[in-house]
């Protein structure tokens, strides 16, 4: 997270760059290659093909995107993670859990609130992701790896439509909405409870 | 035993994972231009070289600078009036002032591009477009629900007994902030500062829209629009990247633990 998406979509763009396939394969491509993987090449974000009805283009993003923000609850999870009791764990541990079992069946639900403000979290960054797109692909071929932050951005500043890019991104503000304004009323009543 | 080696070999891909794009940058970022091309991509540079680094310097130094300007004033006003808001909206309750907070804190989340034109509009109409001032304005005031909910956290564990001594001895509002809050708020600084120094510094969206004379842009701009010529010459847009990245990773390697504390009080919430 202390990094920039724009450094991470650089850094992946030159990692998935496709080269020209199927004679000379760059990147993930290559490093497919000299695994023996070569038959498992996709033209990545370039590409406009879809697999199961998913744009095969959107995966370098998504593992860019992993790769940028799971910091975010690594740190979260550990600082829950400290603050379990070392008691409960003993006391499972003589009543005979193994280590898998103490996981799921103790630390794991103790912490459902931070997975749940991590999902809300991720979510609502995910919903209006801009710089990490615009840095590795932009709206890609035919508009693949289009998220309604670039199109809001390109019908606004490039096509000059004001008044859909606002459209656009009114709709976006009610998404991330639908989303935060039941976090935040519920963080503020357990507040007002303590 | 088995279950070991699993979980060992689970953690390598998983390191190896978060490692390979650091790997690839600083392997592509130290070589020759001739050696970039497509077949020697994953392997160490044969001969270091520093040409990448220095075309990348004397591209992006204007537009270094110009971030430096940027970030440093805007985290700074930003942390004051954060702190201002945070000692009112947590010691001077008045009607409403938990669902103005909460307003406050909406603006956390909304997306930058719901407010994008009318913020444009505005800065046109003041006179501020296409300027670092209008730039810093935008941060300072993007800034404010973060820094506002880190000072109010922090000072909501100042004893309220503290405050209501200084009015009973005669010191108002600001006075009481100047001479009680003030100087013991430093570590909520420190927290507030390194957080705002990194997301302003990393921050995209506003700089490409409000900034668009090439000249005033900051870096993470400039970065973008370097890959943007014919041929790219990834050894100098890799540089180029690990340039924009060093003042924050700087500061997070330093002072790490405080930017964690800014991260988890964004998600930690009110």
């Amino acid at each position: 997270m202390a990094l920039s998406f724009v450094v991470t979509g650089a850094v992946w763009r030159w990692i998935f760059a496709p080269g020209i396939l199927p004679n000379s394969p760059q990147g993930m491509n290559l490093l497919l290659n000299l695994v023996g993987l070569d038959f498992f090449q996709w033209k990545w974000f370039t590409s406009t093909e879809s697999f199961l009805n998913f744009n095969i283009a959107l995966i370098p993003v998504i593992i860019a995107a992993v790769w940028q923000m799971s910091g975010y609850t690594m740190a979260m999870y550990l600082a829950g993670l400290r603050g379990i009791s070392q008691d409960l764990v003993e006391a499972a541990e003589v009543d005979g859990a193994t280590g898998w079992q103490i996981f799921w069946k103790i630390k794991f639900p103790i912490l459902r609130p931070i997975t749940l403000s991590a999902m809300i979290i991720l979510g609502h960054i995910s919903l209006k992701i801009f710089d990490l797109v615009y840095a590795m692909t932009g709206s890609g071929p035919n508009n693949v790896t289009d998220v309604p932050a670039i199109y809001m951005f390109e019908t606004t500043f490039r096509a000059n439509k004001y008044a859909t890019g606002s459209a656009i991104a009114i709709i976006m503000l009610l998404m991330v909405a639908v989303v935060i304004i039941p976090y935040l009323a519920s963080a503020f009543r357990k507040e007002k409870r303590i | 035993m088995t279950k070991k080696i699993v979980i060992y070999i689970l953690l390598a891909v998983f390191a190896l994972f978060f490692l390979m794009p650091i790997y690839v940058l600083l392997a592509t970022s130290l070589k020759p231009l001739k050696e970039v091309g497509l077949e020697r991509m994953w392997f160490p540079p044969n001969n270091l070289s520093l040409d990448g680094f220095a075309k990348a310097f004397s591209r992006l130094a204007p537009n270094l600078r110009n971030s430096f300007l940027l970030v440093i004033p805007a985290t700074l006003l930003s942390a004051i009036v954060g702190s201002v808001n945070g000692y009112v909206l947590s010691k001077l309750k008045f009607r409403y002032s938990d669902l103005l907070f909460a307003l406050v804190l909406f603006g956390m989340f909304i997306p930058y591009q719901s407010v994008l034109f009318p913020l444009i509009r505005f800065l046109q109409d003041i006179g501020l477009y296409g300027s670092l001032w209008g730039l810093i304005l935008v941060h300072v005031v993007y800034g404010l629900p973060i820094t506002t909910l880190i000072f109010r956290n922090y000072y909501s564990e100042v004893p309220t007994e503290l405050i209501e001594a200084a009015s009973i001895d005669g010191a108002g509002i600001f006075k009481t902030y100047l001479k009680v809050l003030f100087p013991i708020s430093l570590p909520g600084f420190v927290v507030v500062v390194i957080w705002q120094f990194t997301n302003i510094w990393n921050e995209f969206l506003f700089a490409v829209t409000v900034t668009s004379d090439p000249t005033k842009q900051p870096i993470t701009v400039a970065l973008v629009n370097l890959a943007g010529s014919q041929v790219v010459e990834w050894n100098v847009q890799m540089a180029g990247a690990l340039l924009a990245a060093l003042p924050t990773l700087i500061v997070y390697i330093l002072l790490g633990k405080y930017f964690l504390r800014g991260l988890l009080a964004g998600s930690v919430k009110g």
